[in-house]
């Protein structure tokens, strides 16, 4: 009982320490609510592993709750000063490669229409995407300026498709589709001759 | 006329049920969804069975246990952000999914603050309150359209307010939210698919919508 009290006691404490009650400060600089919840999250968990009995209607299935408010605005702070202007991209699929150059089919991907070939250096790739270099490999190239922090910055930037391929599984469940769908029309076009 | 448009983002967010724990930097790149080194500079708020938030440099993802939200501000990234959306929920095929929705969020700026008042007294004729209010002014409008029959065309709901990125008192964000649910199939893979499939033309409605805007407002 006198456990439980000074328990208590503590997430009292820690509520008025780290109050969560004004959600309407809630802006792009301000991050205080949230350091608050996990603060007072802290507090709580080692309150927890003195006294199980305490404050239940905090715990979730005998666990005490992370009590976060809306914060889905502010969560992107770090990138809230970043962003893209006056964009243009291209898909590209790579044709062949060399040691130092890689050409590939573009297509624009604002303007549509035919594709055009472009001829890259390899040293534009990030070290990360080099072992996705391949003949057929998609890549998206975009040119134009971004703003950091306030200052526009023209850019060009190759990504590499990081799609993820089919399992066996789905190549069965394909088959069985096709089977499914189009198994009919096959013989009735035979029936057809 | 028709405005270019200054910056876009996107937000897609799914609703289901998800672990947030898992979803975390180091496990996207595990699976090659993004670069080593994203993962090894990421800047992770915080990873919790409720919560998880984290930023890359180009994205923000935010996952709690019913809500899977990923933001780009970055238009270069589009294609990218829809591909890491296909390839998490290829990977996390036994999660179930009950609705996603595609936020278009495109910023504009108008001439100068007097366009600016006429395009807020053109979505909403706030002068007519001036008898009781001083000054009235727009800080906000949506509308949506009706749900039509077809569950994959999706239902679009349409916010305008002042520019949250852009700020010079002269610019506005539309934030044209396409959301599909109420799918008659359960399985994630075809839900998914269904979002590529749903991809350009989400686009192309948003468009629409943000040029029928201006020029029906003739400013």
């Amino acid at each position: 009982m006198g456990k439980s009290a000074s328990l208590n006691t503590i997430y009292l404490e820690s509520e008025e320490k780290y109050p969560l009650t004004d959600t309407t400060q809630l802006t792009n600089t301000n991050l205080d609510i949230l350091n608050n919840a996990v603060k007072r999250y802290s507090d709580v968990l080692n309150a927890y592993q003195e006294d199980v009995t305490y404050k239940k209607e905090n715990f979730d299935n005998g666990y005490p709750l992370l009590d976060l408010p809306e914060l889905s605005d502010i969560y992107d702070s770090s990138n809230s000063k970043k962003f893209s202007k006056k964009i243009q991209s291209w898909k590209g699929v790579i044709i062949s490669y060399t040691n130092k150059t890689f050409t590939a089919k573009l297509l624009d991907l604002d303007a549509g229409g035919t594709f055009e070939i472009g001829e890259f250096e390899k040293e534009d790739i990030s070290p990360d995407d080099l072992n996705l270099l391949s003949e057929g490999a998609i890549f998206y190239w975009s040119v134009g300026h971004y703003m950091e922090n306030g200052q526009s910055v023209k850019r060009s930037d190759i990504r590499f498709q990081r799609l993820i391929t089919l399992d066996e599984n789905d190549i069965e469940n394909t088959k069985l589709n096709i089977e499914r769908r189009y198994g009919n029309l096959k013989e009735r076009k035979i029936d057809n001759r | 006329m028709v405005k270019d448009r200054e910056i876009y983002s996107l937000i897609v967010v799914i609703i289901g049920n998800f672990n947030p724990v898992i979803i975390t930097p180091f496990w996207l790149s595990s699976k090659g969804f993004i670069r080593e080194t994203e993962a090894e500079t990421a800047k992770v708020v915080i990873v919790h069975p409720d919560i998880t938030r984290f930023e890359i440099d180009w994205l923000s993802v935010e996952v709690t246990r019913t809500r899977f939200e990923l933001k780009t501000r970055r238009e270069s990234h589009f294609s990218v952000l829809r591909d890491l959306v296909v390839s998490i929920f290829s990977t996390l095929k036994e999660t179930p999914i009950t609705a996603f929705g595609i936020n278009h969020l495109s910023h504009f700026s108008l001439k100068d603050t007097k366009e600016y008042a006429n395009f807020g007294y053109w979505l909403s004729p706030v002068q007519q309150f001036e008898s009781v209010l001083n000054n009235p002014k727009v800080q906000s409008v949506q509308y949506s359209e009706t749900r039509t029959e077809n569950e994959n065309e999706g239902v679009i709901r349409l916010g305008i307010y002042p520019s949250d990125l852009i700020k010079d008192d002269k610019s506005v964000v539309f934030n044209c939210n396409h959301h599909f649910e109420n799918f008659s199939i359960k399985d994630t893979k075809e839900i998914i698919l269904i979002l590529v499939e749903k991809w350009e033309y989400s686009f192309i409605k948003s468009n629409q919508l943000n040029n029928l805007i201006w020029e029906k407002a003739r400013l």
